[in-house]
């Protein structure tokens, strides 16, 4: 089943800033895709504009293959927001019940599925609380099971992490991979090792504008790279050593870690340049923690909205 | 096309909301509490005044038509005659707290947005509309019932005429208070807050009075610009003017209405 985004010169103004610049994305949702980028770049503006919450000042949005507000996509769309509140005064389970009723759900299918999507986010035992008597982690866990009810098709999380402690988002974190095999979600987060646990697919906003879409191997492979970890600190200078050596093109070493190397290659000579960098280290008498082709994707991201 | 059981879900929910909140006690207690001093001064000995001359020509100068006076308070039951000409006085003020906060205050707190993932812009906008005039009606509805007694208890007319009169009355509010309620819809779509939409109607209404008032005596059709404008015909007892005045009355409700749809389906949520 095809789950779809397409935006197309998509815009959005908030007086003489510019949210989104020209947007344009045409991706497929099947499998969990992250929402990156620095903070302003547009990604809860996008959201708000998928889920039809804002309206675009340009361009046109198509989710699921109808336009964002249409009355068909309601149900089919779910959201984790950022700074939302439920209503005080009314219990987990009565609110949730009211969004499952507006889902279609008679009252005992609606009690069921709220059973169900409290069960599965850990927080049935929140049923009878009070919104406003939650912590910030216990509201995030019922607003994920909001996002859940009546299985919708597309589920936006927005930051779903942000603001936990690192326990709960932990917790968080491994709940979302066990719904990414059952729901397509689309997440957003300045946590690129979050996105990088939980994603196939990647897609990168600067300023508004998408700088990169493809999966996350394909992105950190862009570079002819491979990094390495040496397991103690070399006591001779081996970065022009491995310079030199056939089919490597240059090497960068961490300032901040000694052991850490980035290796770049000539095209098509990966492997040679591989077996090369081992050898002349076994030569050397140092050992090998951590090998990986393609650069870290914190540093591909990082160089993405710094071009 | 609004989907009627989507609908009837929000309506019923923003209803409790609306009852079990500090919402409703803004507006319940005081309007009440309003009846209640009216009421409880209320004896035969007002019944008395009320169609005695002095009462008469008092009526006739407030309704600038001694006719209708006498119609009101002679021939129809005067306890609800008068409760009609109260409640239509005081509907302004009355709606502008029952209801004021329509969407202001659940936009900014961003409970829509858990709303509007499952319900469109209209439903919910339509919805908030209905259930702010349901709870207008339903206090009408109790207030027209206490009235009702009150008639019973001090006129000597039969419960049966009477029981009419009262349901006439409270037809008549329903219909009148209507356009007032739009109106609270399409400043709340305006508005951030309760607060503000509270202050934005208040100031539009009485900078609406004011425009009536100025240019009444150059160009008597602006008096138009306000629903109040179709109170004379609508406690007229011939039922042509009644029909005029309630086709007034929904031609304002709907201009309103539209006026705030046309705010809200544009607006950030």
């Amino acid at each position: 089943m095809s789950v779809r985004i397409e935006c197309k010169s998509l815009s959005k103004r908030f007086g003489n800033i510019a949210a989104l610049d020209g947007l344009d994305l045409d991706i497929d949702i099947s499998e969990p895709t992250g929402l990156v980028g620095a903070n302003g770049a547009g990604k809860s503006t996008l959201f708000a504009i998928l889920c039809g919450f804002i309206l675009p000042t340009n361009g046109t949005v198509r989710v699921l293959g109808a336009h964002a507000q249409h009355a068909s996509l309601k149900g089919k769309l779910a959201i984790l927001p950022q700074d939302t509140n439920m209503y005080s005064g009314f219990s987990v389970y009565t609110q949730l019940c009211h969004y499952a009723r507006l889902q279609g759900f008679n009252k005992r299918a609606a009690r069921q599925e709220v059973d169900s999507v409290l069960e599965q986010v850990g927080a049935a035992s929140l049923a009878k609380q009070f919104p406003e008597t939650l912590s910030f982690g216990q509201r995030k866990k019922v607003f994920l099971a909001q996002s859940l009810i009546g299985s919708p098709q597309l589920i936006l999380l927005d930051e779903p992490t942000s603001g936990l402690d690192p326990v709960v988002a932990h917790d968080v974190q491994q709940l979302l991979q066990q719904l990414s095999h059952k729901y397509s979600l689309f997440i957003s987060s300045h946590n690129i090792a979050e996105i990088e646990g939980l994603c196939r697919n990647i897609v990168v906003l600067n300023h508004g504008k998408v700088s990169k879409t493809g999966t996350i191997s394909d992105l950190k492979r862009m570079h002819q790279c491979f990094r390495l970890r040496l397991d103690e600190t070399p006591g001779v200078d081996i970065k022009d050593r491995i310079t030199d050596l056939p089919g490597i093109s240059s090497v960068e070493q961490e300032h901040a870690d000694k052991r850490r190397f980035m290796i770049f290659y000539n095209e098509g000579s990966a492997n040679q340049a591989q077996l090369e960098v081992l050898s002349e280290l076994q030569k050397l008498g140092l050992g090998v923690e951590e090998l990986s082709k393609g650069t870290a994707l914190a540093d591909e991201i990082s160089s993405l909205l710094q071009s | 096309m609004p989907n009627l059981r989507r609908i009837l879900e929000l309506v019923s929910f923003d209803i409790v909301h609306a009852f079990t909140s500090m919402r409703s006690t803004l507006f319940v207690v005081p309007y009440f509490l309003f009846w209640y001093l009216i009421f409880s001064n209320y004896s035969a000995t007002t019944l008395e005044w009320l169609q005695s001359t002095q009462g008469l020509a008092a009526a006739a100068w407030l309704l600038k038509d001694p006719e209708l006076a006498l119609q009101l308070l002679v021939d129809r039951s005067p306890t609800l005659s008068l409760f009609l000409l109260i409640s239509a006085a005081i509907m302004p003020l009355f709606i502008l707290f029952s209801a004021n906060n329509q969407i202001a205050s659940d936009r900014a707190r961003g409970a829509f947005r858990f709303i509007l993932t499952r319900a469109t812009r209209h439903e919910l906008y339509l919805s908030r509309f209905l259930s702010s005039f349901l709870i207008v009606m339903t206090c009408l509805l109790l207030a027209t019932v206490w009235a009702f007694i009150i008639a019973i208890l001090n006129e000597e007319a039969e419960p049966a005429r009477l029981l009419v009169f009262a349901s006439e009355t409270l037809l008549l509010l329903v219909f009148y208070a209507m356009p007032f309620v739009a109106f609270m819809s399409m400043t709340s779509a305006l508005s951030l807050s309760a607060i503000g939409n509270l202050f934005m109607a208040l100031m539009l209404y009485t900078g609406m009075i004011f425009v009536v008032l100025w240019l009444y005596s150059d160009f008597n059709l602006i008096e138009y610009l306000l629903p109040s404008s179709m109170r004379a015909l609508l406690f007229d007892i011939n039922a042509t003017n009644i029909v005029s005045a309630i086709t007034g009355l929904v031609i304002y409700t709907a201009i309103y209405y539209s006026a705030g749809w046309l705010v809200f389906k544009t607006r950030d949520i």
